[in-house]
Formats: C-alpha cells, structure tokens, sequence
C-alpha cells in the first residue's frame, strides 16, 4: 500500500514538473533542458532553510519560488538571445553549471554528501508523517499548480504565447514585446519548478545534486513529449505514463545493476518513436476541442452579441485631421546587405487616408522599405517620421504600438492557433496580457475579453471568414489563409496599414473579393500602402502609385501616368 | 611560469581532441542541418569498439581502424533509420533534435550494459614521457596532437579540392541549388555522417588509451563541441576548431584561478560570453535568426 502510495506521489511530483516544463516548451516553443535545475533550486533554498534557519515549509516554498524565479530570469535573458537549436545548449549549460554549484559549493550544499534530516513539514500546526498524508499534500499543490498553468494559458497572456511559438516575427509585427514575455514565462517555469523542488525535498528528507541532473531534465522533457506539448492534462497523462512504465520494470526481475540503464533507453526510445510516429503525443494540443476557448466567454456575457458590435466605434481613428496630410515620411532610406544596396536614399510619403501603390521589379527594395519603416532592420541611414514624429531605429513592437501594422508575403500565420485566436491575439492593448492580470480576472478583463471577442468575430465576419472561427488555421485554404491574415492586421486597429502583396497568389476572382476589402478601408480611417505586381490590380484601387526601383522611389503619381511613361514601362518589364 | 606553460600544453591537447569532435559535429550540422546529439554515442561507440577488437587479440591499430568503421557504420545507420525518415515526413528541426537526443540515451545505456560502467583502458599503447623546458607531457599526447591536426588539415583539404568535398560545401551551401544542378543530396549526407563519424572516433580512442572511457563520455564531448561550434562561428569548419582549442585552453588555464571541479561550468562559461559579446561567433556566419 505504502508502494502505490509512493508511485502517486511521483506522479504529482512530475505532473508538477511537467505541467510548469509545457509551458515553456508546449505553449511557448521555448526548448530549454534545464528544468531539473529550478527543481533543484526550490528544493536546496527551501532544505536549507529549513536546517539553518528552521524556517516552515511554506516559508522555503515561497523563498524556493524567488530564488528560483530570479534564476529564471537571469538565464531568460542570455538564453533569449539565440533560438531554437542554440537555446537548447545555452540551457544545457544552465543546467550543468547550476548542477556543478550544488555539486561544488560545498560550505554551503556539502557536495555529493548532501543535506540529510530535511525536516517533516508541519501546516498550521498539523506535522505530515505518514505517506497518504503526503500524497494529499502533493495532490493539493498539484492541483493548485495545474490550476495556475490553466488560467495562465487560456489568458490573453497564454495566448501571446502560443503566437510565439507559432512566429515570433509576427507576434512583434503585432506589438507584442516577446522579449518580456519569454523572460515572465521562464519565471513562471521556473518558480513552479521550485514549489516541485520544495514538496521533494520535505518528502525524501534527504537531497544531493544528483537527483537533479541533465537526465533528470530530459525525463522531464519526456514527460510533456509523451504525453502532448501544448496541452496541460497531457503532462498529466504524460507523468503517470512515465512513472509507472519503470516500476513494471521491478516486477520483471530485471537485476538492479541494469535497471537504471534499461529505464533510461526506454526514455529515450519513446521519444525516439514518439519524434517518428506521434510527434503531438498521446494527448496532444488539438486532439480534443470541447470548449473552443472564444464561444464559452461568449456565452458567459449574455445580451452582448456579437452581432451588436458594430465595426465602426471599434475602428474609429484617435483623431481625424484633415485627409491628405501625410502620415508617413520617409526621407534618404538606405540599406545595403553586403555589396547589394537595397535601398538607396528612398524618400516617399504616405498620405493619410489613402491607399498608396508601390510598385517596382523585383529586387527594387519594396519589401525591404516595409522592413525599415516597421522596425524589423535598422536602415544605414535616413529617418521615418510617423505623425511627424521621428520614429527610425524603434524596435518593431513598438513601431506597432504607435498603429503602424504590417503583413507579410508568406502570410505568417500563427498555423496552430484557431482562426479565432489568430485574430484575437492581434488586438491591443489588453489587460491580460499581464501576468497579474492574466492570474487574477475580475469582472473587468471578463468584459474587455467580450469585447475583444466581438470585435475579433467583426472582423472574421468583414472578411468573410466567420464560419470557419474555430478551425485550426493551418487547415484553411490559401485564400482563406490571405483573408485570415487581413483580419488579424485589421484587429491591430492600426491606422496605417502596410500590405505585402495581398493578392498575389490568388485566382482572379479572389482577387477581386481581397480588392473590395480594401477598398473599403480609407473609409474606415485608414492609410493603406499596399505592394502590388499587377499593374491593372493597382489601377483599381489607387490614384498614387510610387514607382521604386534600385531602392529609390524614381516616379510617384497616377497608375495611369505611371504606366504611359515608356522609361518605366521599359524598366517594369526589364526590356 | 612553469605552471603557465605546463597548462597551456594541457591546453592544446584537450583542445585539439575536442577539435575533433567539434569539427566533425560543425561539419554535419553545416552540411545537413541536423543538430547531432547521437554524434556523442558514435564517438564513444568508436572507443568502445576499438576496446571490443583489442579484447578479440587484435593489435592495437587494427582495433583502432574496427572502433573508427564501427563509428562510421553507427553514424550512417542513424542517419538512415532515425532521420531520413524524419526528414521525409518534413520534422522541424525540434523534433529531429529530441529524437537525436532520445537515441543518444539509448546507445549509451546500451554500450552501458554491454561494457558496463566502469571506466576502461585501452593498452598497449608504447607510452613514454617527455620533459622540455620544464613542461612534461607523454608520447602520447604528442600522438594527440598530431593525430588531430592531421585529420583537421586533411578534412580542409578534402572539403576544398575533391570533387565529393566540393559536393558537401554546395550542399552545405543550399540543398536545392545542388539538387538542381545533379548532386544527390542524401548521398551526400551519407558521406557526410560517414566522414563525421570516423573523424570523431579516433578523439575517444585516444582518451581510451590515456586515462580511460566511460559510456557517459559522448554526452560530455557533445556539448563541448556543440559550445565549440556556436563559439567559433556555426557553418565555419575552422571556426569550430578554434572554438574546441579556446574551450580547451580556458578549462585548463583556469585552473589558476578556479578549482579544477569547475572545469564544465568554464567552458559554458565561454559560452555565455560569447552568446552575449558576439552572438554571431567569433569566424562564422550569422546565428540563425528569425528571418524576415
């Protein structure tokens, strides 16, 4: 009995660790194996606080949570500073140098020796000594951490999240600063790691540096794998899979000095095969959609139907000065990569409430000037003014903060999220994407979450897209991918809106459908300056095209002008 | 002064066998993309299979030449069975990446209960020692060096004037252009593990022979050289093997001032610095960065 015991307090230990360990790798596609060395964290501050200091359990709990915060913070912010492949040997070498810490630092840890006799926790007066009260202990905070790991992920925060991990260029395009939110979730991590760390070592009363270990981290790394990145109750799933497989091992008779050697290659062969044959895991992140997370908030604020948000309150400009000032100045941009100079000293303006045209051959730096004005590289030289303000060298979340948003060629869609989400995330200025907001929701973030869904199915319904809210985005046609992603920029409320390409690619009679969209935008308090191939595309939907090419705006004016003048002509179609 | 000179000596020689680990690794990470964990496992293997053969009464460069085609076989079959197949189904890089890691474990805890996990020495090996200028060092170290410097220039040289060679930088390059222009890709990336993996195999001979391997010895090597490769500059065949001697020359210095037991943090250490300083690496291209 006290076994089975035993094995359901591993399972909440890990389902812990797994849960805090998926939302760094699950939801934010942030793959850092160091996880072990939070666990160990909490479990060392809170032992030797308990045999130095006598402080209770729950003070080491809370001082765990802090150290091992801070600690995630401090790596956050190198380890953010490469991605994918790097971040995960960066965050290796977190964990081996935190691991030669508890190993080396021996004044304070003992080294391989340890920390024994780890005081029994007493709650309110109440001392835990037998297994199944631990266990109700472990389940409690279990509870209370996958509690914490759920609200925070069907946050607005969690939903930023998943945006980077689906595309972290998109998410700035949107003016999120990733930067702070991957530093908050490592803290997150981290801190839940150590509430973990601090239940083990009360538990064993006895800890050394080797039971937090870089395959103690890539256990846990398996334990989201196997049982679903992106998905909470998968970790669930995934640490009771994992716990009791092993434990079958003790009753094959399988002799103990190969035991652990056998229990490491089935790990590693079920991430072997899961990689081949289930890369989403046994309860993986789409596998069962009950409650789509927009239709529920929706029918918890009855009477608000979307129907009765109009799009025009939502869309209406700040402030409306006279049509025609110019919106956007660009002045003498120059960017060269190596000996190709992008753009050479490109001066253009965007006058408010129209739609630009900017054309030009390929390699003429259109997409490029996109990249400059919204921040995403750094010109040579030059300056952009927004509103008059000087608005050069701003990182790109901040450029669209001030309401200049942009789409892509290759659309960027965050392909995992619902069409829904993708849209969703794309509204500003939201409460909840603070972490103490995103925790605690009052009344208030329930009905600004209203809101935001209402406008957001506005919008899916401008582009027609209205029916297809809660399906998976990657699941979409391609013109319903180019609608889709004209949605999510609209949400943005940006006023001025930078279009790469949004026609290209579609059959003609989509493209007819896209151009109507447009069309109706300056009506909507927006400037538009779109990039276009098809001359007769631009014909129809701008008086003012700007002619770039060599980097350098040579003609601006009438699409009909424009294509009179056999010099550009010539250069248009390279003769 | 003795001290100093003695360490730096040290130095080059830890740093020249990392050299070849990190360069072999930087050589298929460069070329297929793939972030090689296994690669570890495949260098022990190549210990481990010299040990086998010697154990059989072959000689000891017999058994060396057994551990470094055991080596070359390993890392052509994980090739074949663990990513071809991923790469087929289009795996993110992530998921190639954990399903390396997972068949890193399980070779290694396989050689683990095969060999158990005692430390083993390969003898045999005529060892003698040297004294100069007060700085003492073995035959064998000498072996090291040369041994790697060896593999390093002829891989330079293979890379730079052989018809294969100059099929593994197209490939490198861009895949698709060298498929367009009639080079077989996956056959390129079969030579590539081949190459990768017999260069690395003679590192952990060499450790065999002097102070002994364990099976845990790959994971180890691998992150050193992957620290190598991100320090010296990804994509950069040299560059990984200045990063491997930097690594190898700040483990041992540093033990002028930092206790020895410290020596794996050092090198993460250097990491973080130049992760920091230059991002980029101090020879190669650009870190991978979300393109625009």
């Amino acid at each position: 009995m006290d076994y089975l015991v035993h094995v359901a307090i591993n399972i909440a230990l890990y389902a812990i660790l797994g849960v805090s360990f998926n939302l760094l790798l699950g939801y934010t596609g942030l793959f850092a194996v160091s996880h072990a060395a939070f666990f160990g964290i909490g479990a060392y501050a809170s032992a030797l606080l308990a045999l130095h200091a006598g402080w209770g359990f729950l003070w080491g709990m809370a001082l765990g949570i802090v150290v091992a915060g801070l600690v995630g913070a401090v790596i956050a912010l190198p380890a953010l500073r490469v991605s994918g492949d790097y971040l995960v040997i960066v965050s290796f070498g977190l964990q081996i140098i935190v691991f030669s810490v508890m190993l080396n630092w021996q004044d304070v840890t003992r080294g391989v020796a340890g920390l024994p006799g780890i005081p029994r926790p007493t709650l309110l007066g109440w001392k835990l000594t037998t297994p199944s009260q631990y266990l109700l202990l472990f389940l409690v905070v279990a509870g209370l951490c996958v509690w914490l790991a759920r609200r925070l992920t069907r946050s607005p925060f969690g939903r930023v999240l998943k945006a980077i991990r689906e595309d972290e260029v998109a998410t700035q395009a949107l003016g999120k600063n990733i930067t702070r939110f991957k530093v908050l979730v490592f803290v997150v991590a981290g801190a839940l790691a150590a509430v973990a760390g601090n239940l083990y070592a009360h538990y064993v009363t006895f800890i050394n540096p080797f039971s937090f270990t870089l395959e103690e981290s890539i256990f846990i790394m398996a334990v989201v794998i196997v049982g679903g990145a992106g998905n909470l109750w998968g970790s669930l799933l995934g640490a009771a899979v994992l716990v009791i497989m092993p434990e079958s091992l003790r009753f094959l008779q399988v002799p103990p000095t190969v035991s652990g050697a056998i229990r490491q290659i089935i790990y590693g062969l079920l991430l072997v095969l899961f990689m081949r044959f289930r890369p989403q895991g046994l309860w993986g992140e789409h596998a069962a959609r009950p409650a789509a997370p927009g239709r529920r908030s929706l029918e918890a604020t009855p009477g608000e139907s979307w129907r009765a948000a109009e799009l025009a309150p939502v869309s209406t400009p700040a402030a409306v000065p006279a049509s025609g000032q110019p919106l956007l100045e660009v002045r003498g941009l120059t960017k060269a990569f190596g000996g190709i100079r992008a753009l050479s000293n490109l001066s253009l303006t965007l006058p408010q409430g129209t739609i630009t045209g900017l054309i030009g051959p390929n390699g003429a730096g259109k997409t490029t000037a996109f990249n400059v004005i919204t921040g995403f590289l750094p010109p040579d030289a030059g300056a952009v003014r927004y509103r008059g303000e000087e608005i050069t060298g701003l990182t790109p979340y901040r450029v669209a903060r001030l309401g200049i948003a942009r789409s892509f060629q290759d659309l960027r869609l965050f392909q995992r999220m619902t069409v829904l989400d993708n849209v969703l995330v794309a509204r500003p200025g939201q409460s909840g994407e603070r972490l103490a907001r995103a925790l605690v929701r009052g009344r208030r973030a329930r009905m600004e979450e209203a809101r935001n869904l209402n406008a957001a199915l506005a919008y899916l319904d401008f582009v027609q897209l209205l029916s297809r809210a809660h399906e998976i985005a990657e699941n979409l046609s391609y013109p319903e991918q180019k609608l889709l992603a004209l949605a999510r920029l609209l949400a943005t409320e940006a006023e001025l809106l930078l279009l790469d390409e949004p026609t290209a690619g579609l059959a003609p009679t989509t493209v007819g459908d896209m151009l109507a969209l447009i069309r109706k935008l300056p009506e909507r308090g927006k400037t538009v300056c779109i990039i276009e191939h098809n001359l007769d595309v631009i014909k129809g939907l701008s008086e003012r095209v700007v002619f770039l090419d060599g980097g350098e705006a040579i003609a601006t004016g009438a699409p009909e002008t424009i294509m009179a003048d056999p010099q550009l002509a010539d250069i248009y179609f390279g003769r | 002064m003795d001290l100093f000179a003695q360490l730096l000596v040290n130095g080059v020689v830890a740093g020249s066998l990392y050299a070849l680990v990190a360069c072999s690794f930087g050589l298929i990470l460069g070329t297929t993309g793939t972030f090689h964990f296994a690669h570890g496992v495949v260098y022990a293997a190549g210990a481990y299979g010299a040990y086998f053969a010697a154990g059989l009464g072959l000689p000891l460069w017999a058994a060396a030449g057994v551990g470094i085609a055991g080596a070359a076989l390993l890392g052509t079959l994980i090739e074949v069975v663990v990513y071809r197949p991923l790469r087929r189904i289009a795996a993110s890089p992530l998921v190639i990446l954990i399903a390396s890691l997972g068949t890193l474990i399980v070779l290694e805890n396989a050689i683990a209960i095969g060999f158990s996990t005692d430390a083993k020495v390969l003898e045999g090996f005529p060892r003698k020692g040297i004294v100069l200028g007060g700085v003492g060092f073995t035959t064998l170290h000498v072996t090291m060096v040369a041994v790697s410097l060896v593999l390093f220039l002829g891989l330079l040289a293979f890379l730079r004037w052989t018809r294969r060679g100059k099929a593994i930088r197209a490939v490198a390059n861009s895949p698709e252009m060298a498929e367009i222009v009639g080079i077989d890709t996956a056959r390129v990336f079969l030579l590539v593990f081949a190459l990768g993996s017999a260069m690395a195999a003679p590192a952990a001979i060499l450790i065999m022979l002097d102070r002994g391997a364990t099976p845990d010895m790959g994971m180890d090597a691998i992150l050193i050289a992957a620290i190598a490769v991100i320090v010296g500059g990804i994509g950069s065949v040299p560059g990984a093997a200045l990063g491997a001697l930097i690594i190898g020359l700040a483990q041992n210095l540093g033990v002028m001032k930092i206790p020895s037991e410290w020596q794996a943090a050092i090198a993460f250490g250097v990491l973080l610095l130049v992760v920091i300083l230059r991002p980029r690496g101090l020879v190669g291209k650009k870190l991978r960065r979300a393109e625009i």
